[in-house]
């Protein structure tokens, strides 16, 4: 009777050891950091085959830098900025059909077509930074718009003077590829970091939701409150990311194509959460040039699409209604409600 | 058997529960994550216990080719076109040790210590 017992125990403390190696397998993830886009990259997936995973993932985020890059001579944004014409690769046409379609729902606040404006404000790393003349910025205007941009499946062409940078959409399509692939190895719990742009694939490993920080603007190494999401893209667009002074005034890299000038909309930054990683990374800088109140109009007619947190010029927090659960701070924000 | 020798056999399986959860878990893995610098910028970066296949990273210079290996829990500079062989000669990286360096290549590589409140950072 007493040896049964302490079998019974024996088994229990059996059971007790194999569900400890269970639980502790797969919880570190397998991580690459990397240069691409700019940007230094991390790539962390959990669970069996991460490593295979990350690689692919990693070898698909540098690919399309290659073909997206303004800057490398083999991209085929560089061609078409050069010769005005090419015949698109599927990705590159993916990316300008969806650049089109945030274009047209946010009337023209994403344009990718913003190349002149950005190069007369020296906004590229062979370029000096410099405030240009008027005149200058007028004539670049003349050369910004979508109607200055054929698209179609075949050829990608645009005006003489006019040029194409996909710095405001490209992270976020490489992210979306990225998790696609991370998705297709098998992976559910990942955690990709684009520079500024995140992407939480799944949840974490316990199934708990990814707590993803908000950089405070005046203080990089700071953060301003925390957003718990799974499988969202979160992306921040912000002033304080690249700017540079003259004359003790500050000029901003995410210029208003309407005016040729940095975006003066009264935000310091604005955080996207969104299932659509390419649509977050358009909808980061397009609502950062709208400003609050345009943007909260824009988010009551598309709420189903997209969550926002704002960061106002005088430090004041805004979050949308479907985004107050998720979101910790420690300041009370503002809801906009959809 | 007696109690003695039953409660000895739990304690031994308890502690062995522990250890085996600390160990997955992390707890003592700080400092296994290997860090590539060439010429002050990251190359990569690998977390040494999650390798499942060795990887070999090969960076170039004005000194030539450097073969780096990463295998599960160590890493080490296999060949290198240099006259010196310094960094070759190092071996492997060990918690605690000294970093390999490659001075021709400007190259880095040292161990760092995973620390973070939240998992990840946007802005």
């Amino acid at each position: 009777m007493k040896r049964l017992r302490l079998l019974k125990i024996f088994s229990v403390f059996l059971v007790l050891l194999v569900l400890c190696c269970l639980a502790s397998c797969g919880t570190q993830p397998y991580s690459s950091e990397f240069f691409a886009m700019d940007t230094v990259m991390t790539v962390s997936a959990y669970g069996k085959n991460s490593q295979q995973a990350v690689g692919s993932a990693q070898e698909e985020i540098c690919r399309l830098d290659g073909l997206f890059s303004v800057e490398k001579t083999e991209s085929e944004i560089y061609e078409l900025n050069s010769n005005k014409t090419i015949a698109p690769s599927e990705d590159t046409y993916r990316v300008f059909k969806k650049a089109k379609e945030i274009y047209n729902m946010t009337d023209g606040a994403f344009d990718i077509t913003v190349e002149p404006l950005e190069k007369a404000w020296g906004f590229y790393s062979s370029l000096e930074n410099r405030v240009p003349a008027q005149q200058e910025i007028d004539l670049a205007l003349e050369h910004t718009g979508f109607d200055k941009l054929n698209i179609s499946e075949e050829k990608v062409a645009v005006n003489n003077d006019c040029a194409v940078d996909l710095g405001g959409i490209a992270k976020g399509y490489a992210s979306g590829k990225a998790t696609e692939i991370l998705k297709e190895n098998g992976v559910t719990s990942a955690l990709i970091s684009l520079g500024g742009n995140v992407r939480a694939v799944g949840a974490k490993p316990d199934g708990s939701p990814w707590i993803i920080a908000i950089a405070n603007p005046d203080d990089n190494a700071e953060t301003s409150g925390t957003l718990s999401v799974k499988d969202r893209a979160v992306v921040t667009s912000g002033g304080y990311q690249r700017y540079f002074e003259e004359n003790g005034q500050i000029y901003h890299h995410i210029i208003d194509t309407k005016t040729g000038y940095p975006a003066k909309s009264g935000l310091k930054s604005v955080t996207i959460v969104s299932g659509d990683d390419t649509l977050a990374d358009g909808l980061s800088t397009a609502l950062f040039v709208m400003g609050l109140e345009k943007s909260a109009e824009f988010y009551r007619g598309n709420s189903g699409l997209f969550g926002a947190v704002f960061i106002t010029d005088e430090n004041e927090i805004y979050v949308t209604e479907n985004l107050k659960n998720s979101l910790s701070s420690s300041q009370t924000p503002k809801v906009i409600l959809a | 058997m007696k109690n003695r020798t039953w409660i000895i056999i739990f304690a031994l399986l308890i502690t062995l529960c522990i250890c085996l959860y600390a160990f997955s878990s992390g707890m003592f893995l700080k400092g296994s994550t290997a860090v590539i610098y060439q010429d002050g910028r990251l190359v990569e970066k690998i977390n040494l216990d999650t390798l499942t296949d060795s990887r070999k990273i090969v960076l170039t210079g004005d000194a030539g080719e450097n073969v780096i290996i990463a295998e599960k829990g160590s890493i080490k500079m296999l060949s290198a076109q240099c006259a010196d062989q310094v960094c070759v000669n190092h071996g492997e990286l060990k918690k605690g040790g000294t970093p390999i360096v490659c001075l021709p290549n400007k190259i880095v590589i040292r161990l760092e210590e995973d620390a973070s409140e939240y998992d990840g950072k946007t802005g």
